[in-house]
């Protein structure tokens, strides 16, 4: 059985359009995050009020996380409290944003702040959907992750960044390594746009979906890149455009398999996992798209550019090559 | 060929068998993080106070030694409180250029005339908040390396709380709390330094104190309480240490702790040693003489610390003399246990929505590669298998990040083998027979997943060397996970292919 014939798209023809698209879901994303004041951190990142709630009987954790979520408190995080009978709820949530708490200046406003949160949250819970509530208590917790995580963090990233392009770079070519490396920073930031675009929060475990992100672009440009490299040894002939064209239309049955495989996997988390795995499985989503997309879109003409510029080929290239050429080898 | 084949098969088994053991049961193998499992809920406070004190105590000692340099006379410098020194008896005729001093050297500090030759010399209010807040921050810095140090991954380390000096710790599991507890608090604050007097059983028996000299408590080997009366100025302290390590004393087959000293400690060591030998140097832990051995000769920059330790003791200690002292002691305030960060409720739909998104991808190979699919299934099956025994193999903790990097894996192995089978499909639609179709197939594909699966893995080393937290656990699940796609994908899928057509002479086609 076989999902598509073969296919002589001529991928490079559309170079432009991609780039178009791709500059248009990053300004849109940039104009976004201006507009709401930077991306959303979580309670991750940020000060947080905590609150435990002691209820009559045994609270369910979902019934809560239902109440504060219609508070707006989309990454407030829900723990049992304590010795299972004594029916506690651990609810710690983000501060409150400077100007609900009425612009009050320095610690006063912190308070008030926590007080307004916290109260707002008892009021909810005294509502009665989660069960009868008997006492509780608040306190300021203070963000997860300091400065010195982020930064050691961003580092590790970048160094990662890095060793993948000269382990690319080594094992096929510079400019390869050059192609996934920019492919991949692209795919980040296209879906760091998604991610503000469709109001979703910044969290520990949404960074860990970004680096599965660039972990699968990876994977995916380096099938590609691969066939390139092999091509190029069986077609001495043809001019490179026309080998990343018949390398893309080889590999697009295995591309599209793989993606529909994988999108199907995570496309079950967005759709069943629940309220607070939702950020993280959007973002395996998109970028399970972004990722193949960017492949085909960014990587390969990255390489066939930055040829026609050493090489001056570019202009003979697109003239030489009317059509793409047959797959069939 | 039939022979190594078999072999190959009972390899496999053997595999497969030792991962069921390993894994058995998973309840008790697999270690749960906090955002899966939960874990415990402490509350500590930070004595800040402490900090404030030894700021106090150091800043007479180094301001009455420059005076004394700069031949500025004065009678004494007493400590009145926390941050409050008094200057008795101050030569007032050279007040400008202690002023001077003041305002270069301590301009956290006022100086103000107490009447009668007295000047005080408090910290401001200011600073000595900022001085708290450094603390508290600090605390929280080594209370992570202490964790670290203890294999703990990805607690949850933050402020707590409006004073301004508490501090939560959430720690993932209920293994050994006491033990967890006992090394968040340990304040580890190491001295070594020369022994005036002593010991004595009386500090009565001790020459009078001046201000140069204390009295330190030291148990003695018939089990009562000494004194020795040693120098106030530490010749090395905890900051010198480079490394520390548990190990035995040959000569009295008993557990010590090993340190050794970086450069500028080490140089500092020798002189001190050098220029005391034949003295006696106490080693000083939070305030208590463990031992106080006699300096034989110099000694560069390898030490011991001897006590009455047990071999437990000894590796805790050698772990909190690496991860460094508390700038002030901590006192637990509140213990509870947690519930996973995730919610039980989003386990439990998580979990759900993953076997389903898993059996869908599975059943869908198996729908369109009909019979070779059922490798691919086994191949990503018993990777899974090789992630999970390699998790409670090492006792790494799983927690959401590293299920991410579960999810990657799966996604190139679910790759490398469509990679695979599109290959074979294709190499036979050129008309080679099947059996040449897999060889010929298996082997074009070998240097695409190993360079895919190469690469992530070089970055899942990096993240693992230079990461903390969520950003190792998702390495590490990567790295298992790539080590064994690359096997599966590659050695297992093709021994069944083998093995089902090892059978037959002559295969005409291939379901797939």
């Amino acid at each position: 059985m076989d999902i598509l014939g073969d296919t002589r798209i001529d991928w490079i023809k559309y170079r432009w359009w991609f780039a178009g698209i791709s500059l248009a879901l990053l300004v849109a994303g940039v104009f976004d995050v201006i507009r709401k004041d930077g991306l959303r951190y979580g309670i991750d990142f940020s000060e947080g009020t905590m609150v435990v709630a002691k209820f009559a009987e045994a609270p369910e954790i979902d019934e809560v996380r239902a109440v504060v979520n219609d508070l707006g408190y989309g990454s407030a995080v829900i723990q049992s409290y304590d010795r299972p009978e004594m029916n506690q709820v651990m609810i710690r949530v983000e501060k409150a944003a400077e100007d609900e708490t009425g612009g009050a200046a320095g610690q006063q406003s912190t308070e008030a702040g926590i007080d307004e949160t916290a109260n707002r949250i008892l009021a909810a819970l005294r509502g009665g959907a989660a069960g009868e509530l008997v006492s509780s208590s608040t306190e300021i917790v203070g963000p997860v992750v300091g400065e010195e995580l982020r930064r050691r963090a961003r580092n590790a990233t970048l160094m990662a960044l890095f060793a993948m392009l000269i382990y690319i770079g080594f094992r096929f070519e510079p400019v390869y390594g050059v192609g996934a490396t920019v492919a991949v920073i692209h795919d980040v930031l296209v879906t760091l746009a998604l991610v503000s675009l469709f109001n979703y929060e910044i969290s520990l475990n949404v960074i860990a979906a970004f680096m599965t992100l660039v972990g699968y672009s990876v994977n995916d440009t380096i099938v590609i890149f691969d066939r390139v490299r092999e091509n190029r040894h069986i077609h001495r002939r043809l001019d490179l455009g026309a080998i990343v064209n018949l390398s893309i239309n080889q590999t697009l049955r295995r591309t599209v398999l793989t993606s529909g495989l994988t999108l199907l996997a995570v496309g079950a988390l967005l759709t069943w996992g629940g309220e607070v795995l939702r950020a993280f499985s959007f973002v395996l989503v998109a970028g399970v798209f972004v990722g193949t997309y960017s492949s085909i879109a960014i990587a390969s003409p990255i390489v066939l550019w930055w040829r026609s510029v050493r090489g001056g080929t570019a202009a003979t290239a697109e003239q030489q090559r009317p059509q793409a050429p047959p797959v069939r080898v | 060929m039939a022979r190594r084949l078999r072999l190959k098969g009972v390899l496999l088994l053997l595999l497969v068998a030792g991962l069921v053991y390993v894994v058995n049961p998973p309840r008790d193998t697999l270690v749960l993080g906090l955002d899966l499992q939960g874990g415990i809920h402490l509350v500590m406070r930070v004595h800040t106070e402490d900090a404030v004190r030894v700021l106090t105590d150091e800043t007479a000692e180094q301001f009455a030694e420059n005076l004394d340099n700069q031949e500025i006379d004065f009678a004494d410098i007493e400590t009145e409180g926390l941050g409050q020194l008094t200057i008795l008896n101050l030569d007032e005729s050279r007040l400008r250029e202690v002023r001077d001093t003041v305002a270069f050297s301590w301009p956290g500090w006022d100086l103000r005339s107490a009447g009668g030759g007295d000047w005080s010399f408090n910290l401001r209010p200011s600073e000595e908040i900022v001085v708290r807040e450094q603390t508290v921050t600090q605390a929280m810095e080594t209370i992570r390396r202490r964790v670290d140090e203890l294999g703990v991954a990805e607690p949850v380390i933050t402020t707590h709380g409006n004073t301004g000096d508490q501090i939560l710790v959430q720690l993932p599991g209920y293994e050994d709390v006491a033990r967890a507890k006992e090394i968040i608090q340990a304040t580890a604050q190491l001295e070594l330094r020369l022994v005036q007097a002593g010991p004595a059983l009386d500090e009565a028996a001790l020459p009078p104190l001046n201000s140069s000299v204390e009295n330190i408590p030291t148990e003695l080997p018939t089990g009562a309480i000494g004194y020795y009366q040693v120098n106030r100025v530490a010749a090395i302290t905890g900051r010198d240490l480079r490394n520390a390590r548990q190990a035995i004393d040959f000569q009295t087959n008993t557990p010590n702790v090993e340190f050794s000293l970086h450069a500028e400690g080490a140089s500092r060591f020798r002189d001190f040693t050098g220029a005391n030998v034949g003295r006696q140097m106490a080693i000083v832990l939070d305030d208590l003489a463990v031992s106080a051995p006699v300096i034989q000769s110099p000694i560069y920059d390898q030490g011991q610390i001897t006590g009455n330790f047990t071999v437990d003791e000894a590796v805790d200690l050698a772990l909190v003399l690496r991860a460094g002292a508390l700038p002030a002691s901590l006192e637990y305030q509140e213990e509870r246990t947690v519930g996973p960060s995730l919610g039980a409720d989003s386990i439990r739909s998580g979990v759900t929505a993953s076997l389903a998104g898993l059996a869908g991808v599975l059943l869908f190979i198996i729908f369109y590669y009909r019979l070779s699919g059922m490798n691919a299934v086994v191949a990503l099956l018993l990777n899974l298998l090789i992630l999970v025994g390699a998790m409670a193999y090492f006792a790494a903790t799983l927690t959401l990040p590293g299920i991410a990097g579960v999810i990657l894996t799966i996604g190139m192995g679910v790759d490398a083998n469509v990679l695979i089978f599109e290959r074979i499909k294709e190499e036979m639609r050129t008309g080679k027979p099947p059996r040449t179709a897999i060889s010929v197939g298996f082997s074009r594909v070998f240097w695409t997943i190993v360079d895919a699966n190469m690469t992530s893995l070089v970055a899942a080393a990096i993240l693992f060397q230079f990461g903390t937290g969520p950003v190792q656990g998702f390495a590490v699940t990567l790295s298992i996970g790539l080590v064994s796609n690359v096997f599966t994908a590659m050695f297992v899928s093709r021994y069944i292919f083998d093995l089902v057509l090892s059978g037959r002479r002559q295969v005409a086609a291939l379901s797939i």
